[in-house]
């Protein structure tokens, strides 16, 4: 009786989340199931033709190719600086944390078009490149994946290098000191101890990078120019430059299998290092 | 396996002295218990010896061997922390096994001493379970086989029994007992309770504020204690405390702040401040018209096998401990009685009164 009364108290927030998410989720959903012709019918017209052009299945190809990188490179970037932050600094790590939060608060197209300021041809990074003889003449990183997987990667690292702090953090230093004292050298330490012990916020980190990573079409578009066409670029292209919302709702959907796929991949690996 | 001898060992925190300058000696194989207040530095004793922590002064030696520069993982300790400090990601089994990786023990071997290892403490029942899955008092018992297995030189535990019930922590302590003597490891034991230091070791080391009070044989802890200090910690006291007016018979009569009372004594000299301690159990009573002290029986206290009561006597509470051999024969509440103890029974406190 009394657990009734409750519920009711949550219909006004069920009744915001049907009508806000879930209701146009419908929508998009039926929608990728009507034909651009507009017959009315139901047809998968939409799904066979992603899964039937090589160029998207490239695109795929090419989405996963980036989030995977960005997810590497941000994973060899955080866990050094996490662990320096958790294991080293004593009264400068929230300064640190300070730093490497900021791009939090920098609003995405600052942020985006600082990159590339600072990458095109004639820009900063080549005037300092070529000064000290690194680089002669343009240096060509505009407009290439290589400039998406920077800005990616400067957009998402935080989050990786804040799981692993989290983890590291809380690690009891008497478990460490357990380890030396049964005989370990501080590598081994390292090895067998504070790394595996690590690996909950390492799995989080992969989870919440490469996750968001797939659906990113702002870095791509602006960073990448025409080497940057990714599923996120499409999807935008189609519902705001062609006006294919029929389409473009089928591939936000594949697009939404693909993330739900890799969080549940992601989620049954990490249930291995679970402590 | 190790004599350990600690020498002018100090050590500071910023301007706060935590241990001061203390001497110690442990014999190859034997116990030491450290007992004292809580904060006043067993655990960073236990620290230094470990090598965890580096003294600002004196030095360590393991067998006439100065481990100053040893690091810990070369120092062949074992160690059980306060907090278990197990490793979560491992099972029992591997935990216990860790040690003798490093080692790089045969893995057959390791295989039986592990096992060997889990079943001295009654957990090979668990070898699989991870920590967390594990009681309080488990998982004590897994990182004492932790460390016990890799076959340390010197064994330290830090209140490795406490989260233990009554009747487990008697069984770990018998156990305890066997596996030192079998294996012959010098123990160093912080711990809170006086009972299990007095019936573990072989030597206790009572400290105070960073400082070590008395070190001694349990038996001369208790009925010898040197200062008021340990007299007070370990075990109940009652303390008399003034200026001996006179001494003859084995009676000194004392000026105390409750007014004159005259106690046995062995000792005393007349004219100056005496402080003597009488433990509860050592004062009996006697029947009216004997000599004594009189007084009002206060308060009965009643724990089965002993009664323990408080005895006013002219303003001074006195507390003693009288065997129930006899049911019904014990004091009440309201009695006058009459209080006597051997004049050994009152142990002088030198230099106690300052
Ligand atoms: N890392 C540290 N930095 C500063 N002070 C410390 C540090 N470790 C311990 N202390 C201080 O040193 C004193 C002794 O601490 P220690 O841990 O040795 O006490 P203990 O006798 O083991 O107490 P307990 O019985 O509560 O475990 C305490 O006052 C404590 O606050
Ligand atoms: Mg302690």
């Amino acid at each position: 009786m009394k657990g009734d009364k409750r519920q009711v108290m949550t219909w006004p927030a069920m009744a915001a989340l049907f009508i806000f998410a879930v209701f146009p989720l419908l929508i998009m959903l039926f929608n990728s199931f009507q034909s651009d012709g507009g017959t009315g019918g139901f047809v998968i017209s939409n799904y066979v033709r992603f899964f039937s052009k090589s160029t998207y299945l490239k695109l795929t190809g090419r989405t996963i190719f980036n989030s995977v990188m960005v997810t590497v490179i941000s994973l060899i970037i955080s866990y050094p600086l996490a662990y320096i932050m958790a294991k080293k600094l004593k009264g400068l790590k929230n300064i640190v944390m300070i730093l490497i939060i900021i791009p939090f608060f920098t609003n995405q197209l600052v942020r985006v078009y600082s990159w590339l300021i600072f990458l095109q041809d004639g820009g900063l990074l080549e005037s300092i490149l070529n000064s000290i003889g690194l680089v002669d003449g343009a240096l060509g990183i505009m407009y290439t994946k290589t400039a998406v997987i920077i800005g990616l990667v400067h957009a998402f690292f935080p989050y990786m290098v804040i799981t692993i702090y989290m983890a590291l953090e809380r690690m009891d230093n008497s478990i460490l000191e357990a380890s030396s004292s049964l005989g370990a050298s501080k590598f081994t330490t390292f090895r067998k101890v504070i790394f595996p012990m690590s690996m909950p916020g390492v799995v989080s980190g992969i989870m919440i990078v490469f996750v968001p990573c797939l659906g990113t079409f702002v870095e791509p578009r602006i960073l990448g120019g025409v080497n940057g066409t990714v599923i996120g670029t499409v999807i935008e292209d189609q519902f705001f430059e062609i006006y294919g919302w029929n389409f473009g709702a089928a591939i936000a959907f594949i697009l939404l299998a693909m993330v739900l796929i890799s969080m549940a991949a992601i989620g049954k690996w990490g249930k291995r290092y679970d402590i | 396996m190790s004599k350990v001898v600690l020498k002018g060992i100090t050590k500071k925190y910023g301007n706060n002295t935590v241990v001061n300058s203390i001497d110690l000696t442990a014999e190859n194989g034997k116990l030491i218990s450290i007992l004292g207040p809580s904060g006043c530095g067993k655990t960073t004793t236990l620290r230094m010896i470990a090598g965890f922590e580096k003294p600002d002064g004196g030095e360590i030696f393991f067998d006439d061997k100065e481990v100053g520069a040893i690091p810990v993982n070369k120092r062949n300790i074992g160690m059980v922390f306060q907090s278990y400090a197990l490793f979560p990601h491992m099972t029992v089994e591997q935990n216990v096994a860790y040690g003798l990786e490093q080692r790089k023990t045969p893995p057959s071997e390791i295989k039986e001493r592990v096992a060997e290892a889990l079943k001295m403490v009654h957990m090979d029942e668990y070898a699989k379970r991870k920590p967390k899955q594990l009681s309080g008092g488990q998982q004590q018992r897994v990182a004492l086989a932790r460390a016990l297995v890799i076959k340390p030189d010197v064994l330290l535990l830090d209140e490795c029994l406490s989260a233990l019930d009554k009747k487990l922590r008697v069984e770990m302590q018998v156990e305890l007992r066997r596996i030192l003597e079998q294996t012959g490891v010098t123990t160093f034991f912080v711990t809170h309770d006086q009972e299990e230091a007095m019936t573990l070791s072989d030597k206790i080391v009572v400290m105070n504020a960073g400082k070590i009070e008395q070190a001694g044989t349990p038996f001369e802890i208790y009925e010898k204690p040197a200062t008021r200090f340990t007299a007070g910690f370990l075990g109940k006291a009652n303390f008399f405390e003034g200026k001996a007016l006179s001494f003859e018979n084995n009676k000194v009569q004392l000026e105390t702040e409750n007014g004159n009372i005259t106690i046995p004594a062995q000792n005393a000299v007349v004219g100056q401040n005496m402080l003597y301690v009488v433990r509860p159990e050592k004062i009996r009573f006697v029947s009216e018209g004997e000599n004594g002290i009189k007084g009002t029986v206060e308060h009965v206290t009643y724990s089965g096998n002993i009664s323990t009561c408080t005895v006013v006597c002219s303003g001074k509470e006195i507390i003693c401990e009288v065997q129930n051999a006899v049911s019904g024969q014990r004091p009440q509440k309201g009695q006058n009685v009459t209080l006597d103890w051997d004049s050994a029974g009152s142990i002088e406190i030198i230099g106690g009164v300052n």
